[in-house]
């Protein structure tokens, strides 16, 4: 496999810890997870990055309510190998979470829960869309072109299920910190108490894993995240950093 | 808030409409009109990115452009895991900022209105 996120000639000087972690999410992204093989989480990836340019999910951005507007999304022009491995449901849900979060309700994450897509393909699907969407973002922001998707590993999804998640004050299970067992005892790094955000996918806890890896190169590391002088390995000071989050976030109607 | 509590670290003063209203108001954070400027040509208006781009280097330095190319990276993952997945704000977390949150008007988000 050729090197990854090499950032020859872009013009700017991208620090190692990035360089890591960007390779790692990809490596993550292209192995089987708990619930999906290597082909469907870059056939996931394929999709989120995809839906950026979808006229049908314009549309319904632009719409009064997503629900209003109907039709196809912009599939139909996929050459890549990822393309017809997700099922439509699938497919709407990818592009929903990546062009129009702020407007999902629980009702429709329950409506989509079934016998074949379990709370677990949702949290991992989830996991994988963002970890597309933050490092295709930083790509964007600095206008140097996106990298290729990883090709995917092959193997059997592991369906493992970490005991003690359950649905309390979310949409989806979650475990707290006293509920871990040792085999997922790394994830809140001993914490007594972690985040929402966080515990969010703690159903898929190598998505927790990204996560710490891929945040911790682009914002602050997790254990360091409630220490306001902390600014991690950023150039930028601490208000700086939370004046972009906090702007970024207003931006996304996102109130959390 | 995580950007209250990182000013009243260093004894320094924002103005925490900013977040809401954007450029048109002065954050007091120094770089925040080029940082801002940033976040909103990267989600609203691409057409003005690359000129962002460059009014963030110079004010700056090229390498705040990464790190903040960083930031906005990881809260377009933030608010997504928030979005979809339903979870409130945390409870200590809502306690402090309930002032904010009122002043900024933040629990008339959509997000906020459609948690159930």
């Amino acid at each position: 496999m050729s090197e990854t996120f090499t950032y020859a000639d872009v013009g700017y000087d991208i620090p190692a810890e990035k360089v890591t972690a960007y390779r790692g999410a990809w490596s993550y992204i292209a192995r089987p997870g708990n619930w999906w093989s290597g082909s469907e989480r870059v056939a996931i990836a394929a999709t989120a990055r995809a839906a950026v340019d979808c006229e049908l999910c314009a549309a319904r951005t632009a719409a009064l309510s997503p629900l209003a507007v109907t039709g196809v999304h912009q599939e139909a022009n996929r050459t890549d190998a990822a393309a017809g491995l997700l099922s439509a449901a699938v497919i709407d849900a990818v592009h929903r979470i990546r062009t129009d979060s702020a407007r999902l309700t629980g009702s429709w994450v329950t409506e989509l829960i079934n016998d074949d897509f379990s709370y677990g393909h949702y949290v991992e699907m989830v996991s994988v869309i963002v970890t597309l969407t933050s490092i295709d973002s930083f790509h964007q922001v600095l206008g140097v072109p996106l990298e290729a998707l990883p090709a995917p590993e092959a193997g059997e999804p592991s369906r493992y299920l970490p005991p003690g998640a359950a649905i309390d004050v979310a949409w989806v299970p979650m475990i707290y910190p006293e509920n871990l067992t040792e085999a997922d005892s790394d994830i809140y790094f001993g914490a007594p108490r972690m985040g929402n955000v966080i515990r969010a996918l703690s159903l898929v806890p190598d998505a927790v894993r990204d996560l710490h890896s891929v945040s911790s190169s682009q914002y602050v590391p997790t254990p360091q995240v409630m220490d306001m002088s902390a600014s991690g390995s950023l150039r930028l000071t601490r208000p700086q950093i939370e004046l972009v989050a906090a702007r970024t976030s207003a931006l996304n109607d996102c109130f959390y | 808030m995580m950007l209250r509590g990182s000013v009243q670290q260093r004894g320094d003063e924002v103005d925490l409409q900013a977040i809401v209203a954007g450029t048109e108001v002065d954050s007091h954070v120094p770089g925040g009109e080029q940082l801002i400027e940033l976040v909103e040509a990267a989600l609203q208006h691409p057409e003005t990115l690359a000129q962002a781009r460059s009014n963030l280097s110079a004010a700056l330095g090229p390498e705040a452009l990464v790190d903040a190319a960083g930031v906005i990276g990881n809260f377009q993952r933030m608010v997504r895991i928030a979005d979809s997945t339903g979870i409130p704000v945390d409870a200590t977390t809502a306690d402090i900022t309930e002032d904010i949150r009122a002043d900024l008007k933040l629990n008339e988000f959509v997000s906020a209105r459609l948690e159930t």
